[in-house]
């Protein structure tokens, strides 16, 4: 009897899995994204003595320019959270519907990012509509550049007809992805720099997602992070 | 006449004159404003770390295609052959993790399901929508 009992124990024991005490949620252990070439598995700290080390540790940094943001990044825009986040990363980013991006500063990229992130700086986002960077980024986004469109067709676009509410002079949103920015965290306005770019741009606003919490909550959490290869 | 022509004139050039001024000097402004932001920004990236615990454990990582070909039998290169349940298994893992990390997700049955279609239509991209399929009808 007690072997009976002592048994599917051991076995589970010596197999080697073992229940993580820290979990992301309730459900959910740990999520696995893409990074690069690389299977990444997102969990959090282990530790549960463990206190937040680096430069995420400290509280103040000179207001302007590291100020607060609110809570909305744009009107439509959606703010999320972290659960939010990994069911992002566990459909559309994984069925290529999404992208998730780091929108701060390649020098803050390549000292470590939220695995899954590609790298778009805010600043790209107010380059010339022509700019040829900016048109690579948008079509990685799922945004087309619009030849001369004739006003005719341009007309009847603006009366909803022919994918019209989807287009506009410069760019053809229809196969746009949903975008998930972030940046430093409550006090960095990088990402929020980035939307409104994005929605001058007219990039559809129930297609952006605002992680206000950025690296800041990432890594209060004690969730995985990775340095990119350059 | 030609007084007062000539006088509205040069009004009307002044005015652009102080339009063109003013957009110089906003626009200086501003880009002045911007790279002043980024520079602040870069001061503070320079001496950024982030907590060491956090990092990706390697054993946590896995590199894509690092078993590419090594299924014992032949190379493998593409999913048009005759293969084992196991061997489709380890073949999506190493070349096509999106579709075998929602694969992995489906139970035994529906896992199955995906084997049984894989057979009849070896198409990486057919199976790919198969397994979507199955997994939204979960």
């Amino acid at each position: 009897m007690i072997l009976r009992i002592l048994f599917p124990v051991l076995l589970i024991w010596f197999s080697g899995v073992q229940a993580l005490d820290v979990k992301l949620t309730a459900e959910k252990e740990f999520v696995e994204v893409i990074h690069g070439n690389k299977l990444v598995r997102i969990q959090r700290i282990q530790d549960q003595d463990h206190m937040l080390e680096g430069s995420f540790a400290k509280t103040s940094r000179k207001c302007p320019p590291f100020c607060i943001q609110p809570m909305s990044a744009g009107e439509g825009v959606s703010t999320v959270g972290q659960v939010e986040i990994f069911s992002f990363m566990e459909k559309e980013l994984l069925d290529g519907t999404g992208v998730i991006v780091d929108s701060r500063t390649p020098s803050w990229w390549k000292r470590g990012t939220i695995p899954g992130s590609v790298n778009i700086p805010f600043t790209t986002f107010t380059l010339e509509v022509n700019d040829p960077q900016l048109i690579e980024v948008m079509k990685s986004l799922g945004a087309k550049r619009r030849g001369e469109v004739s006003g005719f067709s341009r007309a009847i676009e603006q009366i909803g007809l022919m994918g019209g509410s989807q287009k506009n002079d410069e760019w053809d949103f229809t196969n746009a992805k949903n975008v998930l920015l972030w940046c430093n965290g409550m006090w960095c306005g990088q990402s929020p720099r980035a939307i409104r770019g994005l929605l001058e741009l007219g990039y559809p606003a129930d297609k952006i997602f605002y992680y206000r919490g950025g690296m800041q909550a990432w890594q209060s959490l004690g969730l995985t992070t990775i340095v990119p290869d350059n | 006449m030609y007084f007062e022509w000539n006088s509205q004139l040069r009004k009307k050039a002044l005015l652009c004159l102080a339009g063109f001024l003013f957009l110089c000097t906003t626009q200086n402004a501003y880009s002045q404003a911007n790279s002043s932001y980024i520079e602040t920004l870069e001061g503070e990236a320079s001496g950024m770390k982030l907590d060491a615990q956090t990092r990706v454990q390697p054993q946590k990582e896995a590199t894509l295609n690092e078993n590419f070909g090594k299924i014992e039998g032949g190379a493998i290169s593409d999913l048009s052959q005759g293969f084992t349940h196991e061997q489709f298994e380890d073949i999506l893992k190493n070349n096509y993790i999106g579709s075998y990390l929602f694969y992995k997700r489906l139970n035994e049955e529906q896992k199955a399901e995906v084997f049984s279609y894989y057979q009849s239509n070896p198409d990486p991209q057919k199976v790919r929508q198969k397994i979507l399929q199955v997994n939204k009808a979960q």
